[in-house]
């Protein structure tokens, strides 16, 4: 089962950060839609179940 | 500095070449071959800008669509901690959202920081109350079917503990009903959700929250320490308990505000270090060199004081997402933006000594912030969306004016927010200039210039007058007074550092000009809208003679307006207690220093009690005068002869209708109506002074405007007697002569208007329209618009705003308005993409009087 830490999207969240938790990380995709090109973030765990990710990405 | 010396000044900035011709003629050809935008930056992102604005109370894009993430994470926030004090729920809700919302940067931005899950998307505020929200899930044009039934479940969570539930215990169901009916008033503020602030951005871009967070840490501090101290003094300490939690909501918020930034700033590094720029305007090193740039500045905004030019702007970005878009929904972009920047720019621009950049950087900048204001998407009442069309908002900003010692204040920044307007062309926001004849002449010029190019903005405010008001009628120091900003469209509101206005329950809200003489005609029975009784019981008008048909006006004033503050309080009684905004008031240094909240308003320093008549009241008094000339005064009619013409619509009484229109009319500088106008106007005033609002003995002062509900509350009013039928617009402005019937040249306008006792009105809007033969492509434009602000200073008139558009233009985007889709025209208080509006707004824009100047 694939999880979110093996993906090239999934930045940990450093110790130092306000938002830290233990296993937090962000997962950064860059989107495009018909006004252009934006990169999103948001909040997920590394130990996440990516089986139905369609943006994971293998590290 | 000479005109022409001027003028080449201004066209070497713009990079406009004239070759003999006139500026503006050069300009608007410019803007039509090259597309807006002073850089390939600003170019690219005006082609792909994210416009969010609505018409007919929809949408225009159809990328637009609901997210619940807001929602779902306040609701979340909410449950936790439910056992907490309100305010400390507030700002723990406030921090639940900050700390696990997603986040977004997008190409070639300069300004980071939104308030919603993905560009394009609509948040939502459950705890304003159920209305709104289904109105919003109800619309699957916007609501993704499958976020409908979560929505439904936060909807029910929300019943017991929203504003709406809050508030409508106060009152009695008669009251609720009429206020419910959208005839006498706006909507109340509970159900709609709609309100506005100023947030007091200068104390943050000075001191940083990270200094305000120990401020309060301090307080706190000492209030532990003054309750241990031997006596015990009750009344002094027991007062100190609620400060302490209020203190504390402020720090959780404060401290989720910093940390929501740094995610900012750790993304943008994410980018920079890690991911594809290959296809960036300025190249892959260059946007990297930038991205690196904007970690640094979210890593230290506004924790930290902003240093320079770039600090100071995203750190005033990140202040007005949170505190307008996040911790509530607020409209208005209320800032006096050149005084509150200037510090910064002159250290980065001029001084070089932080954050050093060039003047050309400085426009760009400005620009980038004009899109991103056209990015901000809302999600208000409907109500509220249907009356301002064209816009996402109410965005406006002032600038200009002059110190208290009667200084100009106008600085090489206001010339380059106008220049920035110049370049970018876009409707948002809009910009209110302080205008004063000692106003610097390239800034006036530039005014001019904008105005030109048929913007409808910057509209203009005398300062002069405004700052009288302010001291006379609001109490405020002369220093705080000179440095007024509009709050929305057209009220000054206190700016700096303590004391702004932080909800439309203290200034702002209206009742609807012409129902109080519409009402007074049928005993406050309402037969076209709602079939209720929404107004105060005044007799048969069929028996009025003058004086009692005066006397039923005047209390459906009173009657209609005291429904209003009483709303106005009860919410303000409600949002204080029940739906406090920490991080707003922490950013106010009277609301630190006294530990209260934002919405809190005993002794308050500067208090700004106000409030609207909009649609403007005009069409009552042309009503009044063609009752007087043609029942009273010629005896050619009955009072029963007139009510049965506006009972049928004035159907089958054409002949009379036409005697009707042809009586005098206001903006024709005739005594007969004009001094009706004065009279209803100061009776107007005394009544609004007789409501004392919490915090102001002198009472409240009034504000005659219209956004664009004088078309479409024009559906709500009845036949009126000066000869509209019902359905068509109604007066614009506050004090615009009716469309077409100002027959006698702008002079006579304003010499009606000037009759008006203006130095007891806090704002009064007057819509103009003038030639873009004259304005736009003449060299003398300049000079004979110059005369005419004279004569309108002179007058000492409130305001004026000006369309300057051709009819034809205006013709041809009806009919291909996928070819003018730069066309922006000035409704009233705002400026709209005019293929946006409804074809009965463009209407009603093209009916305007084009006067005639020089």
């Amino acid at each position: 089962m694939p999880q979110c830490k093996e993906c090239k999207n999934f930045f940990p969240v450093p110790e130092n950060e306000w938002d830290y938790e233990k296993g937090a990380g962000d997962c950064v995709r860059v989107l495009r839609d018909s006004k252009g090109k934006y990169w999103h973030a948001r909040k997920t765990k590394e130990e996440m179940n990516a089986l139905k990710c369609t943006d994971f990405n293998k590290r | 500095m000479a005109s022409a010396a001027v003028l080449e000044e201004i066209s070497r900035e713009l990079k406009i070449d004239r070759k003999g011709q006139p500026f503006g003629k050069v300009l608007w050809e410019k803007k039509i071959k090259e597309g807006p935008g002073s850089t390939p930056r600003t170019k690219h992102l005006y082609q792909r800008c994210r416009w969010a604005h609505t018409a007919g109370g929809e949408y225009v894009r159809e990328d637009i669509k609901v997210s619940l993430e807001r929602a779902r994470l306040y609701t979340e926030g909410h449950k936790a901690n439910a056992g907490e004090l309100p305010i400390v729920i507030r700002a723990k809700c406030l921090e639940h959202y900050l700390k696990n919302c997603s986040i977004y940067i997008q190409d070639e931005e300069l300004i980071v920081g939104s308030h919603n899950e993905y560009p394009d998307r609509l948040e939502l505020f459950p705890e304003g109350g159920a209305k709104n929200m289904m109105d919003y899930l109800e619309d699957d044009t916007v609501t993704p079917p499958e976020l409908y039934d979560e929505g439904v479940k936060m909807v029910e969570y929300w019943k017991q503990w929203s504003l709406s539930s809050r508030c409508e215990r106060y009152f009695d169901p008669e009251s609720l009903e009429k206020l419910s009916t959208g005839v006498i008033g706006e909507v109340p503020v509970w159900a709609h959700f709609y309100t506005s602030t100023t947030p007091t951005y200068q104390s943050v871009l000075e001191d940083g929250l990270e200094k305000r967070i120990k401020w309060c840490e301090d307080n706190i501090k000492n209030a532990r320490d003054k309750v241990k101290t031997f006596p015990w003094r009750g009344e002094e300490n027991f007062p100190l308990f609620e400060k302490i939690d209020v203190w504390e909501a402020m720090i959780i918020s404060a401290r989720a505000v910093i940390g929501w930034a740094r995610k900012y700033s750790r993304l943008a590094k994410i980018i920079a270090e890690n991911l594809d720029l290959s296809d960036s305007v300025g190249g892959a090193g260059q946007r990297k060199k930038e991205l690196l740039e904007i970690a640094d500045i979210c890593a230290r905004v506004p924790a930290e004081p902003a240093h320079g030019f770039r600090d100071a702007v995203q750190s005033k970005w990140f202040c007005f997402v949170v505190a307008q878009n996040i911790e509530r929904y607020c409209s208005g972009y209320s800032q006096l933006e050149d005084d509150l920047l200037w510090p910064y720019y002159k250290a980065s621009v001029i001084d070089k000594t932080a954050q050093p950049i060039s003047r050309e950087e400085a426009v760009e900048l400005i620009e980038c912030e004009r899109l991103k204001v056209c990015e901000r998407t809302v999600t208000k009442g409907r109500w509220m969306r249907i009356i301002h069309p064209g816009i996402n908002d109410l965005h406006i900003l002032s600038i200009g004016g002059l110190d208290e010692n009667g200084n100009d204040m106008c600085t090489d920044l206001t010339d380059v927010i106008l220049e920035a307007a110049l370049n970018i062309h876009t409707n948002e926001p809009s910009i209110a200039f302080k205008y004063s004849p000692k106003c610097s002449e390239k800034t006036r010029r530039l005014v001019y210039e904008c105005i030109s190019q048929g913007f409808g903005f910057p509209s203009i405010k005398n300062h002069e007058k405004n700052f009288k008001h302010s001291m006379e009628y609001h109490g405020w120091p002369p220093e705080v007074a000179a440095r007024w900003a509009l709050v929305l469209c057209m009220a000054p509101g206190v700016t700096g550092r303590r004391s702004t206005q932080h909800s439309r329950n203290e200034g702002g809200s209206g009742i609807v000009g012409p129902a109080v003489g519409t009402l007074a005609l049928s005993d406050g029975f309402d037969a076209w809208f709602s079939n209720k009784q929404c107004g105060a019981h005044t007799g048969d008008a069929s028996k009025f003679t003058w004086e009692d048909l005066l006397k039923a006006v005047e209390e459906q004033i009173k009657h209609n307006s005291q429904l209003m503050f009483m709303n106005k309080e009860i919410t303000s009684y409600a949002e204080n207690k029940w739906l406090e905004s920490p991080f707003l008031a922490m950013m106010d240094d009277w609301n630190v220093e006294d530990g209260v909240g934002a919405f809190q308003r005993y002794n308050k320093p500067y208090t700004n009690t106000w409030a609207d008549y909009y649609p403007g009241p005009m069409g009552v008094i042309d009503d009044l005068a063609a009752i007087k000339y043609w029942v009273f005064d010629k005896k050619k009619y009955t009072m029963g002869q007139l009510l049965e013409a506006l009972k049928a619509n004035w159907q089958g009484h054409e002949e009379m209708r036409q005697e009707f229109l042809s009586a005098p009319k206001f903006g024709n500088d005739d005594d007969y109506v004009d001094e009706i106008a004065n009279w209803f106007f100061n009776v107007s005033c005394d009544v609004w002074a007789a409501h004392k609002m919490v915090g102001w003995e002198k009472g409240a002062t009034i504000v005659p405007q219209s956004v664009s509900a004088f078309v479409t509350l024009g559906s709500m009013i009845g036949a009126e007697p000066f000869g509209r039928r019902h359905g068509e617009p109604l007066h614009d402005g506050g004090c615009s002569p009716y469309m077409g019937l100002d027959k006698k040249g702008p002079t006579a306008v304003l010499k009606s208007v000037s009759k008006l006792p203006n130095e007891r009105i806090k704002g009064i809007q007057l819509n103009q329209r003038l030639p873009v033969g004259l304005m736009r492509e003449s060299e003398k434009g300049f000079d004979v618009w110059s005369a005419y602000m004279k004569t309108w200073h002179d007058l000492k008139c409130d305001h004026v705003q000006f369309n300057v558009v051709r009819t034809e233009d205006m013709r041809s985007a009806q009919k291909e308005p996928e070819k003018w889709e730069h066309l922006i025209v000035r409704i009233a208080g705002y400026s709209a993409r005019f293929i946006s509006l409804s074809k009965m707004a463009q209407d009603a824009v093209i009916a305007r009087t084009e006067q005639e100047l020089g």
